[in-house]
Parts: C-alpha cells; structure tokens; sequence
C-alpha cells in the first residue's frame, strides 16, 4: 500500500531545524518547535502504527521511482516500534533540556542539531536501501559529532575524538561492505538483496556470509559490542546530559535495529553468522557488566551497563526464533526508556553534589525523596527486578532460550541480571544513602524530573500492560521472521 | 586494470592501517582520508571496469554502457568523508590547543583526574 505517511517521520525534524535555524536569535521559539516537532511525530508514528497494521507493510518510493531503481522509504512494524520509541525519548529530552542546556549551546545550535539527530535516526530506521541507510546513518553521526564536542570543554574534546575516529572507521568498513556486495548482487536496493542472495549460487554463498560479518562488525562499533565498545565510556560522560540520554537512548539502538535487519531480511538464518552473533552478544553481556562494577564516575558506569545490556538484545536476535526477536524487541523498549531516565537521573545527581564520582557523592535522598524513589524503579527495572518492565524483558528472553534448548544462556542471562543489581546497589548506597555531604548546591530538582517521569513512567505502563505489548511485538517479530511479506510490498510495482 | 585497482586498493588499506596505529592524532587522520580513499576505488572497481557508452538508453542493441550508479555512489562518499574529515581536523586542533599536544596518550593523562 503506497501512501506518503511513512516518509513524514524524517520530514517533520528536518523541517523544524530549519525553522529553528530561522530564528537563531530566539532560543524560546527553537524550544517550543522542538518539543512540537517530537510530540508531531509521536502522533504520525502512532497513526502510521494503525495504517501498517490494518493495511500491510507502507512504502513511499522517493520521486516515484519505484524499487529496485529507487530509494523506498519502508515502514513495518519494527520500524514503527523504534520511531514510536525515538520519539517518545526525543520528547522527554526536549523537556529535561529546558533546564537542562546551558545559554551559551543553546544560542550555538543546539536544539537545531538535536533535530538533525533525529532526522538521522528516524531515516535509519525507515529507510529500505542499503546505500541510504549509510547516508542516514552519516546524518545521524554528523550530528552527533557536533553535539558531542559542542562547548569543547577539555575533556570532552578526548571523549568526542575517539568517537569521531571510531566512528569514521566503521562508516568506511559500511562503505566496503556495500561496495563488495553491490559488486555481487548488483542492486542496493534490501529487498532486491534479499532476493538476490536466496538465489545466489553457492560458490558465492561463502562471499556473502564474509560481507553480512562486516557488517555486524559495522553495526557492532555503532552499539558498542564486546570488542568495539572502548569509545563508549569515554564519550557518554562528557557531554551534556540530555546529549548523552539521547544517545544512550536510541543512538545504540540503531545499530541494534539494523543488526536484526540485516540478519532477517538480507542474511536469514545463517548457522555460522548466528553463532557468531549470541558468541558475541554473550561476552558484551558479561564483559559490560564487569566493568561497570569496577567504575565509580555514574556515568561511565552508565556506559558500560549499555554495552551489556545491548547484548541482551542482541541475543535475542542470534535466537532467530519469534520469541527470541519479540524478546530482542521488548527489551529495547524497556532499556531506551530506562536507560536515558538513569542518565537523566545521573545527571540531576551531578548538579546536587557538583561531582560525577559516586563516592564524593552521599546522602542525595535527604530532602530529595521523590526523586531518590525514580532513580530507584529505574535502577531495579534495569536490574530485572519484578515487577518492573526489566523482569519482563528478561523472562521472554529467558523462555526463548529455552524454547530453543540452549541453556547456557539462561545461565548467562541471570548472572548478567545478578552483576547488574549489585552495581545498582552500588550506586544506591554510595549516592543515595550514606551520610550527607555538607555541600550540596541548591537545584531547583522540581524542573528537571519532568522528562524523567515521561520515561519512568512508560517503562511502568510496559510492565503492566506486559501481555497486549508483548501480543504486538510478538507480531512484529513474525513479520521480521517472514521476509517475503517486505520484499513483496517492496517490488511490488517493479514485477509488475 | 582489476588487478592493478586491487593492488592499490591494498596499498591504499596497508598505509592507512599503519598510520591509524600511530599515536599522533594528525597522522590518524590522514590514515583514515586513506582508508576513505581506498573505499571509494573499491566500489568504482566492483562496478566493473570497462569502457562504455554513457548510460542514456537511446533504444540502440549491442551498446556497452557503463555503471552511473557507482560514480554516484562515491560523489555520496566523497562528500560525506569530505565534511567529516575536516570537521576531525578541526576537532584534533582544539584538542592539540586544549592538551598543549598531539598525542593520544598524553589526553589521557590529562584527564585522569
């Protein structure tokens, strides 16, 4: 079904950095534009949720050039979830960046870029061509560039020039890949890859499993995988707050959701790729949450809780099973929520004691209870602690592993949970309880708690309504697992 | 003309790598100009080779046509690496500014604090 809707998503922040670029000058109007913007396109994904739902897989061919000669833009239900998701965390940011942002990156641009981010990352998630996904994520990573050395503190400058160089690699090692395979399968369009590399014949078989390794190795250094992931705790301590949620938030989840495209549409069910991925999705979980334990700056200790719990979804994706990828799904909406609320929650902690280190820290729940109690339901949901939205998106995940009789990683699972509640406990007792440091600055809490309570608050609303979500990514995961249902929306018109 | 393309594709990759490995910031920079470098022949390479008609389908048989798709592709990259390659630039001299150096190892020092 073609319709224009899917191609809005990318459109409406596009739009809305421009007019905030109109108005440099006024910082209040680039506010309000891009809280407009996020709760915009909020609305669109939830229709374009409906439309996909009731009407099939939407396509919007570019020019109306139809596939494989142009680019698609195609929206299916896990693209869907993931700009429900990218929204829904864009606005809580806009509104914790309110107080959150200081004058000097507000007048220089900073709510203008924050829009080109989620242009970038919205057009990842939609895009149906390989090459375009590279230029989306390009978007994405210029952005990100910027915001993350934006105000170029010292520190910062180290953070942001691993991440740049990092990145830059991995985008070269994208263009190889995509160089190598259009070199084979003579189309860049995904769908038309997918049904070139079924029929492929088998003497390029072993090629093609060699390009799908590169890019998991691309999409692996874009989510901070086992042995990709040293940029990450040195470039999420140094920027902003609201920065360093965003991309915790969703950032990450990008290349989690373009390693589950890659490996359903273009490379399915591969036995030596899928060992590959749970080998590593295995030690991300393990490794990341080792070295969490042994960090006192919140932050970093943040980080390298994202590298483990990407892991767990990326796991989920190695099952190749519905449960496994409805698990992988599940999951990525329970930590995009919870995750970003912990580094607002960090970041509110920063301004209290004037410090990053935990244990400068002390005594934070005097006087401050209630949002002592959200940094709590926050840690213990990502801990997995019943009954928040993190138990849940364990459980599924421990039932796809058994489902597929692979039980040892029921086993890493639980200890990967079991390391994650002690560092939160460390975190707890360090920060939170413990003695008073007599000089704590005065911060009005009140105007910050807002974008945390949005994020909290979602991620109870997926514990509790834990069947209908599961119901709905349960459906998107077997349309992942039936690729025929995207190639036939995609080439619809170019078999005719 | 594939295998010559091949071979430089190896050199261009070889002295990008040693330079990326190197500890001054500048030097990693131009490793990765490299590297870009050595993508973009890499695609042109896999789009075949050959001399061809333009690719204007004039309803004529028998014509060779050479792939525009390729060339579009690394006018993309071209212009991605561009921008990016000197906003690291730009990022390595404050960096080189803020660190009063060029070494990686030493930013670390600086702020282990």
């Amino acid at each position: 079904m073609t319709s224009n809707l899917a191609v809005y998503p990318i459109l409406i922040p596009l739009v809305a950095a421009i007019i905030q670029l109109f108005f440099a000058k006024n910082t209040y109007v680039q506010r309000a534009f891009g809280i407009i913007s996020s709760a915009l396109v909020l609305v669109v994904v939830i229709y374009l949720y409906q439309l996909v739902r009731t009407e099939g897989i939407q396509v919007y061919e570019m020019g109306n050039w139809y596939a494989p000669f142009g680019i698609v833009i195609v929206a299916d239900l896990l693209a869907c979830f993931m700009l429900f998701l990218s929204a829904l965390a864009s606005l809580a940011m806009s509104a914790y960046s309110l107080a959150d942002i200081d004058k000097d990156r507000e007048k220089f641009f900073h709510f203008p870029l924050f829009q080109l981010l989620l242009m970038g990352i919205n057009g990842a998630f939609l895009t149906g061509d390989i090459f375009n996904l590279f230029v989306m994520y390009e978007v994405m990573l210029i952005a990100s560039y910027v915001l993350l050395s934006h105000g170029s503190e010292a520190r910062q400058l180290r953070g942001s020039l691993h991440y740049v160089m990092i990145n830059l690699f991995g985008s070269t090692f994208f263009l190889f890949g995509v160089g190598l395979l259009y070199g084979i399968t003579g189309t860049l369009n995904m769908a038309d890859i997918a049904v070139a590399v079924q029929t492929a014949d088998p003497e390029t078989q072993s090629m093609l499993t060699a390009i799908s390794m590169m890019f998991f190795v691309v999409f692996g250094v874009k989510t901070a995988l086992v042995p990709l992931f040293f940029w990450m705790p040195d470039a999420y301590p140094q920027p902003p707050v609201a920065t360093a949620a965003m991309f915790a938030a969703i950032m990450t989840k990008v290349g989690v959701y373009s390693i589950t495209r890659t490996f359903t549409l273009m490379f399915p069910g591969d036995e030596f790729t899928l060992t590959v991925i749970k080998v590593v999705a295995v030690s991300s979980m393990l490794i990341g949450v080792l070295g969490a334990i042994a960090q006192t700056n919140f932050r970093r200790l943040l980080a390298f809780h994202s590298v483990s719990q990407v892991g767990f979804m990326v796991l989920g994706v190695g099952f190749f099973t519905p449960m496994g990828l409805a698990g992988s799904i599940y999951f990525v909406m329970h930590h995009s929520m919870i995750k970003s609320s912990l580094f607002l929650c960090s970041g509110i902690a920063e301004r209290l004691t004037g410090n990053r280190d935990i244990k400068k820290m002390g005594g934070i729940i005097e006087g401050h209870p209630f949002y002592s109690a959200l940094f709590l339901v926050a840690a213990f949901s990502l801990a997995g602690l019943p009954p928040f939205s993190g138990f849940f998106a364990k459980l599924i995940l421990l039932f796809a592993s058994a489902e597929s009789q692979e039980y040892i990683y029921i086993a890493a699972i639980l200890v990967g949970g079991f390391l994650t509640l002690f560092s939160m406990v460390k975190i707890w007792q360090l920060a939170y309880w413990g003695k008073r440091e007599p000089k704590f600055n005065t911060v009005n809490v009140g105007s910050f708690v807002w974008g945390i309570i949005i994020l909290v608050g979602m991620s109870i609303v997926l514990a509790i309504m834990v069947q209908p979500v599961y119901d709905m990514v349960h459906e998107a995961a077997e349309q992942l697992l039936d690729p025929s249902q995207y190639i036939e929306a995609v080439l619809r018109k170019g078999s005719q | 003309m594939i295998g010559l393309l091949a071979i430089i594709i190896g050199v261009l990759v070889a002295t990008g790598t040693y330079l990326i490995l190197k500890k001054t910031a500048f030097k990693v920079v131009l490793g990765m100009v490299l590297y870009g470098q050595a993508a973009n022949v890499l695609i042109i390479t896999m789009g075949g080779v050959k001399t061809g008609a333009p690719p204007i389908l004039l309803g004529e048989d028998g014509i060779v046509y050479t792939d525009p798709l390729v060339q579009a592709l690394i006018l993309t990259a071209i212009v991605i690496g561009f921008g990016v390659t000197s906003f690291l630039l730009v990022l390595v001299y404050r960096a080189y500014q803020a660190h009063d150096s060029d070494n990686v190892d030493l930013f670390e020092e600086a702020d282990d604090k």
